[in-house]
């Protein structure tokens, strides 16, 4: 069988030499370049189209979930373990929409790396447990947050204004009716419209007729 | 031993022979037998009998010889195979057929014990008898030490096949003699395999540099008698792998010669343990170099053993000076060493210490000044100290860069004056402030990068030597102040500026600061003093008097006409008084006279006395004149009078005291004669025209006073002054008063009288209705004092800042000016909200808030805020009501009140209340001239206000960068301390594990795992210390990622969920430290929400459009009153993201009620200006 073929990214090279030796010491991997930084990694993968790249997270530069999003372009037969500290989610999303294929976390033992290799080679993804794919789509759905209706981020002062412009008064009968001056009328006007996204009275009035405000006083 | 067969003679006792006659020989042959030393028995062939034995074998085997005769060999021999009776026989029959033989025999005697013999047995024929012959030999000894030597090899070859090390025995041509078990099971191959080949190149891993050296050289040496002991690369000669060993030659001295003797020891699991530990050690290592911290281990005595990498970077030193110096080479000489020791002895026992100190580089001499952490470090060589020693240079740095920060805020702000641009050679605008976006209406986005002088100018100023080249002359520090004619960007319209350029040494370079102060209401005052001035002097003008005006250095500035008419000079001709004391006094006795008594009339104000001087006009004419003198303070008014007609119409009365009655009856003055019983004698028609009384009206000077002076303080200075002209006036003088005179129809006539004091006591008194200018007078004396108003209040806008100090001038006018005794000023802290009393003045303490009650209600939200302004109240629309009968009547006792708004810009700012008990000034025809004046106050105190703003916002700032410094300083406290307490001793334990294992091979593995599981706790240590920081993930992958990763952790530590809303799209990224901002200000109040609001649920929302990035935390849990938390100052959360908000120059806003929830809401601009540099 052909040997696989390695690069290794991190910036710690002692780090680097540990995953070296353990993978040379194994039949059917060879290592073939190690970069210290992101650049050189990008660049060695680039060039010599490895199998697989083993990237650590944090690297001076480039970090490595950009090494992952640029190699999975220029090399896109390489499949990119990233190696990380975080079990945290949001980096493995981040890492997996980059285009990485495994997510190997450095605490784990080292033979995981080896059999993450061997899955990501065999056209499959691997996460070290205790992460999942399943987990993270969990975490994903539950944090994805809600698209925000921009109305509610209106402090009380701007609802007032928004809706005495609507029923027609001008800044100065505002600024009468809420006894403050005119001019903080005016200030509190152009926040809202600017949250609102609306650019003139006009679009302001439809927005309210939109978003169901009446009239107290037609 | 092979013996000779011997005849042997028949012994004694023993049946050999029946040969008597051979008696005697026998009996010799006998004692030989028994004397032979060896011991000898004769066996009977057939039966193994023994025929006979000699005395030796006897003692050998401790029978008689009689015993010895019964007894057969199998009672001598041991009994089991292979010494039966039957082996006996065996060897018998085998002498027999074979010949003698020599062999060894365990033999068995009385005692039972068995011993080794060597039978030599032959057969023996005596006759035709044969007899087995056997000398026995005891040869239990020899038999002792071969089978002692015989074990020992045994024991030998064991150890030598079983030893742990692989052994090789080969000659020195490298042959391989003899190998080991062990050599076997290593290099996995036969004996035969093994022996005969050559060590260097069959069993090593071939290096041809490195055989010929072990060839030549160490071989030798080993034969000189010196074991060699090295580490070696072994080779497997069956598959040619290689292993690690340790060999140790030594040299074999054999029969054969000298060999050379190697033990192998397999050393890879060692080597791969070393490694391992190795790289424990570097990753340990590594951690220890790469933390912010200095560290030293030191030893009792103050030497240094080992530091980190961090420690060479500070001293600047390498590694070799620093192990083994002292602490004290790399301290400043000035630190207190002496307190070190006892220092040292509380940390040895077991209280580790903190303390400041000053570390030097031995290089140059210099000094860092450094925290120390002092702990107690247990190695298993002994007690040490470990230093971790922090530079705080850097944060002495940071002090200052916050302070140049500071300076910079500070030279802005200190600058203002009014709108300030900064802008750069080239006239583009970097810079603006609030001021300058009001004063020119444009937004900061359209203020910044347009050009000062197309943009701002208007085309029609004078063209300056303006540009770079005058720009350059302020950068050399010229400060230059002009009047400038600035233009609106925005609709081109122009309005007046007075223009202040200075230099601005910023960080990135220096720049024009041009502070531009509005000055249209200025220019405005200007041209309406100009106006007052022209009314001024066109009354002058008209005056029947003549006026001179000059200033304190006695320039005439002004004659009017009439001044000229008396005198006949003009003001060229008199420039200043010295040159008119020439020419109008040309005696100098008389000039000295007249210069005396002005020097000492001289007043800083008011009025001089009035003098009557005789002059020398200008066509040689002597005219005696009237001179009244007013003093303005920087001016005077002198009002000439000629009064030499009237003087020498009483020379003439008096010369022609008959043409009296004549020329009085026509006299154009009214005349009237006093008698000395104070009748009144006569009156001339004119009198009666002026008064309208006739004699009878006023028969005597009684009814004249009571008819004309109907006020009787006025008729009482009018009878005292009477009484004085006739007391000091010598007869015929006269000098002239004026009064103010009721006439019969009521009308009041101011006149002046000149009384003439006659003979016999008479007294004739001349009256001139001079009405008419005494008005004028008086109007002049109010514009003079209008003029000094406003001159004060101008002087007190351009002279102070200080609001304080602009109220008190203020207070001053209106009580001493303008005899205004009660007062108050109301000013509103923001435009549109309600007023408040600043200050009051002639009210007594405990009335003070009935007059704010009473101003405020009849003034704020009608009148003033919303009126059309100035209000005069001449008398009270109706009573204010008050139960104290003191206020009541300090309310209700008014002459007039006036309001009068402070518009700024037209909001209203403030206002005034001025209360007339009788002063008589609040006048409608004077509401213009207060409205002026306050128009101008309003600009001071504008001014003063926005002062004290930059002040206080300065202050702000002041204290802000204190609190970031405070704050920076616990965060920094708090990870040293981690780093300290947490990883400090979790290093220090993995240390004691590693250096356990490295002791005790036999557990390393257990004290391995040890230590790995340390490495893993320090892992998550470093990790969540790292994370509680500064989350990378903020950094790495942003705010959307990161905002619901802190939910998630946030929810499971406090179980309080959040609903995250947002507009962001694509994880969208922002600047840094907007991310920052909106992080920490999400990550406060949500620990707010989960300390305070009682809730289990808050909603987050992020939002972003072109020009902000917006964050808004809401939770609907049990709110606070959000001014009385403000106010009690437990709400540093609060301040500190307001405080975030700020210096990114956002909108923080916080919406409360107490039961219904919390808002917080942080907008940020995306474009900074001139702070994204």
């Amino acid at each position: 069988m052909k040997n696989i073929t390695i690069i290794l990214a991190d910036d710690h090279r002692i780090v680097r030499q540990g995953f070296k030796s353990l993978l040379d010491n194994h039949e059917g991997l060879s290592v073939i370049a190690e970069a210290g930084d992101g650049l050189q990694a990008v660049k060695d993968t680039t060039r010599l189209n490895p199998d697989v790249l083993v990237v650590d997270v944090m690297m001076p530069g480039l970090n490595g979930l950009e090494v992952t999003r640029q190699v999975s372009k220029l090399s896109p037969r390489t499949k990119v373990i990233v190696l990380s500290m975080y079990m945290d989610e949001p980096y493995v999303i981040e890492a997996l929409q980059n285009g990485a294929s495994g997510y190997v976390l450095k605490e784990s033992d080292m033979s995981d790396l080896i059999k993450a290799i061997y899955e990501v080679t065999a056209g499959r993804h691997y996460l070290s447990p205790p992460l999942s794919e399943m987990a993270i789509a969990v975490y994903k759905e539950k944090t994805k947050g809600v698209s925000l209706d921009l109305y509610d981020t209106l402090t009380t002062r701007e609802r007032e204004v928004l809706q005495l412009v609507f029923e027609g008064h001008t800044s100065s009968e505002i600024a009468a009716i809420l006894f403050i001056s005119t001019r903080t009328v005016e200030s509190h006007r152009a926040n809202m419209m600017e949250k609102l996204s609306v650019k003139s009275r006009d679009e302001l009035i439809k927005y309210a007729l939109k978003k169901g405000l009446y009239q107290k006083h037609p | 031993m092979i013996h000779q067969p011997r005849k042997q003679k028949k012994s004694n006792g023993i049946g050999l022979s029946g040969d008597d006659s051979a008696g005697g020989l026998e009996m010799d042959y006998h004692a030989i037998f028994d004397a032979v030393n060896e011991a000898i028995f004769v066996l009977d062939m057939n039966t193994g009998v023994v025929l006979d034995a000699n005395t030796k074998l006897c003692e050998m085997y401790g029978y008689t010889h009689e015993e010895v005769l019964k007894i057969d060999i199998s009672t001598e021999s041991a009994g089991s195979v292979p010494h039966t009776k039957e082996d006996a026989v065996r060897w018998v029959e085998k002498a027999a057929n074979e010949g003698p033989q020599l062999f060894e025999w365990l033999a068995k005697d009385k005692s039972g014990r068995l011993f080794w013999v060597e039978i030599n047995l032959k057969i023996a024929a005596i006759g035709d008898k044969r007899f087995g012959l056997a000398v026995v030999r005891d040869i239990t000894e020899r038999r002792s030490i071969e089978q002692e030597l015989y074990a020992t090899k045994d024991y030998l070859r064991t150890v030598f096949s079983k030893i742990h090390d692989a052994l090789f025995v080969f000659d020195p041509m490298g042959k391989v003699i003899d190998v080991n078990e062990k050599v076997l099971q290593l290099y996995r191959c036969t004996r035969e395999e093994a022996l005969g080949v050559h060590i260097l190149h069959d069993f090593s891993a071939p290096d041809p540099s490195l055989l010929a050296h072990h060839q030549n050289v160490l071989w030798k040496e080993v034969m000189d008698g010196h074991d060699q002991l090295f580490e070696w690369k072994a080779r497997r000669p069956g598959d040619g792998s290689v292993f690690d060993v340790e060999v140790c030659l030594s040299k074999l001295s054999l029969p054969g010669g000298d060999f050379i003797l190697a033990s192998c020891r397999d050393i890879t699991d060692r080597k791969k343990v070393e490694l391992e530990l190795r790289g424990t050690k570097e990753y340990l290592k590594t951690v220890l170099n790469n933390i912010r911290d200095a560290t030293y281990i030191i030893d009792l005595y103050g030497n240094i053993r080992d530091v980190n990498d961090r420690m060479l970077e500070m001293h600047g030193c390498a590694r070799e000076e620093a192990v083994g110096a002292t602490i004290r080479d790399f301290s400043a000489d000035d630190n207190p060493f002496d307190e070190m020791l006892c220092t040292n002895t509380k940390v040895i026992g077991g209280e580790d210490q903190y303390f400041e100190w000053k570390c030097k580089r031995p290089k140059d001499g210099s000094t860092i000044d450094v925290e120390v952490y002092l702990s107690k470090l247990s190695l298993p060589d002994g007690d040490f100290l470990l230093a971790n020693v922090h530079d705080i240079s850097e944060r002495k740095g940071l002090d200052r860069e916050l302070r140049t920060a500071k300076d910079y805020l500070g030279t802005v702000f200190n600058k203002i004056h009014d709108a300030l641009f900064v802008h750069d050679f080239t006239g583009k605008v970097v810079d603006v402030n609030e001021k300058m976006l009001e004063l020119y209406r444009i937004s900061r986005e359209e203020a910044l990068g347009l050009y000062i002088i197309p943009d701002y100018s208007s085309p029609d100023n004078p063209l300056l030597d303006c540009t770079p080249d005058f720009w350059q002359k302020v950068m050399a520090g010229e400060d230059r102040l002009f009047e400038w004619k600035a233009r609106r960007p925005g609709d081109g319209s122009t309005f007046d500026v007075e223009v202040c350029l200075s230099k601005l040494s910023l960080p990135q370079g220096d720049f024009v600061l041009a502070s531009c102060r509005d000055i249209t209401l200025r220019k405005g005052v200007e041209e309406m003093l100009i106006k007052e001035k022209e009314v001024f002097f066109s009354v002058m003008n008209d005056n029947p008097h003549g006026i001179a005006l000059f200033d304190n250095s006695g320039k005439f500035v002004y004659f009017n006409p009439e001044f000229s008419a008396i005198t006949g000079y003009t003001i060229d001709d008199v420039p200043n008084g010295r040159a008119w004391a020439r020419k109008a006094y040309p005696d100098p006795e008389y000039r000295a006279k007249v210069v005396a008594f002005w020097r000492a009339d001289k007043l800083p104000g008011g009025r001089g006395k009035d003098a009557e001087w005789r002059i020398t006009c200008r066509d040689g004419e002597l005219k005696d004149v009237e001179f009244r003198v007013t003093y303005l303070g920087d001016k005077s008014l002198a009002v000439l009078t000629d009064t030499t007609a009237r003087n020498r119409a009483e020379e003439e009365l008096r010369a022609e005291k008959q043409r009296f009655q004549v020329l009085s009856e026509n006299s154009p003055m009214g005349m009237f004669m006093v008698g000395a019983d104070d009748h009144i004698q006569y009156v001339n028609p004119k009198f009666k025209e002026l008064f309208g009384y006739d004699l009878e009206d006023i028969p005597d000077l009684e009814h004249w006073f009571i008819r004309a002076y109907p006020d009787p303080s006025y008729r009482l200075q009018a009878s005292s002054r009477r009484m004085h002209d006739l007391n000091s006036l010598g007869y015929g003088e006269g000098k002239p008063y004026v009064k103010a005179v009721t006439c019969r129809d009521g009308a009041q006539k101011y006149i002046s009288f000149i009384p003439v004091k006659l003979e016999a006591g008479k007294m004739l008194l001349t009256c001139e209705d001079i009405t008419q200018s005494k008005e004028a007078e008086d109007k002049i004396r109010e514009r003079n004092l209008e003029l000094e108003v406003l001159n004060d209040i101008i002087a007190s806008v351009s002279g102070s800042l200080h609001l304080p100090e602009i109220l008190e001038t203020m207070r001053n006018v209106f009580v001493e000016k303008l005899m205004l005794p009660i007062g108050g000023i109301f000013f509103c802290e923001e435009p549109g909200d309600g007023l408040r009393m600043e200050m009051c003045w002639g009210v007594p303490d405990v009335m003070k808030p009935d007059f704010e009650a009473f101003a405020l209600k009849e003034y704020t939200a009608g009148t003033v805020a919303w009126g059309n302004g100035v209000t005069l109240v001449k008398s009270h629309p109706y009573f204010w009501p008050s139960d104290n009968l003191l206020v009541y009547r300090f309310l209700n006792n008014w002459h007039r009140h006036l309001s009068i708004p402070l518009r700024v810009k037209g909001d209203i700012q403030g206002m005034f209340l001025l209360v007339d008990k009788e002063s008589g000034i609040l006048r409608d025809d004077q509401i213009g001239f207060f409205k002026t004046m306050v128009q101008q106050i309003g600009v001071a105190i504008q001014n003063a206000r926005l002062f004290s703003q930059v002040r206080q916002s300065h202050a702000e700032m002041k204290a802000l960068s204190l609190r970031l410094v405070r704050v920076q300083e616990a965060e920094l406290r708090h990870v040293a301390r981690e780093l300290h307490d947490e990883i400090g001793q979790l290093l220090t334990a993995l240390k004691l594990a590693l250096g356990m294992a490295l002791k005790s091979p036999g557990d390393q593995v257990a004290r391995l795992a040890e230590a790995k599981s340390l490495a893993n706790m320090l892992t998550g240590l470093v990790r969540e210390l790292s994370r509680n920081l500064r989350p990378s993930m903020l950094d790495d992958l942003g705010l959307l990622p990161t905002l619901p990763w802190l939910f998630k952790r946030f929810s499971s530590q406090t179980n309080v969920g959040v609903v995250f809303e947002h507009s962001i799209i694509d994880n969208k990224r922002f600047p840094s430290e907007m991310e920052t901002v909106i992080y920490r200000v999400v990550q406060e109040a949500l620990t707010n929400v989960a300390r305070h609001a009682g809730t289990d649920l808050a909603t987050v929302r992020l939002w972003s459009n072109d020009r902000t990035l917006g964050v808004q935390i809401e939770d609907h849990g049990v709110g606070f009153d959000f001014p009385s938390t403000m106010k009690r100052g437990d709400s540093s959360g609060l301040n500190g993201m307001r405080e975030r908000a700020m210096l990114l120059e956002g909108r923080f806003t916080v919406e409360t009620i107490p039961g219904a929830g919390t808002r917080i809401t942080v907008e940020l601009p995306k474009d900074l200006g001139v702070h994204d540099e």
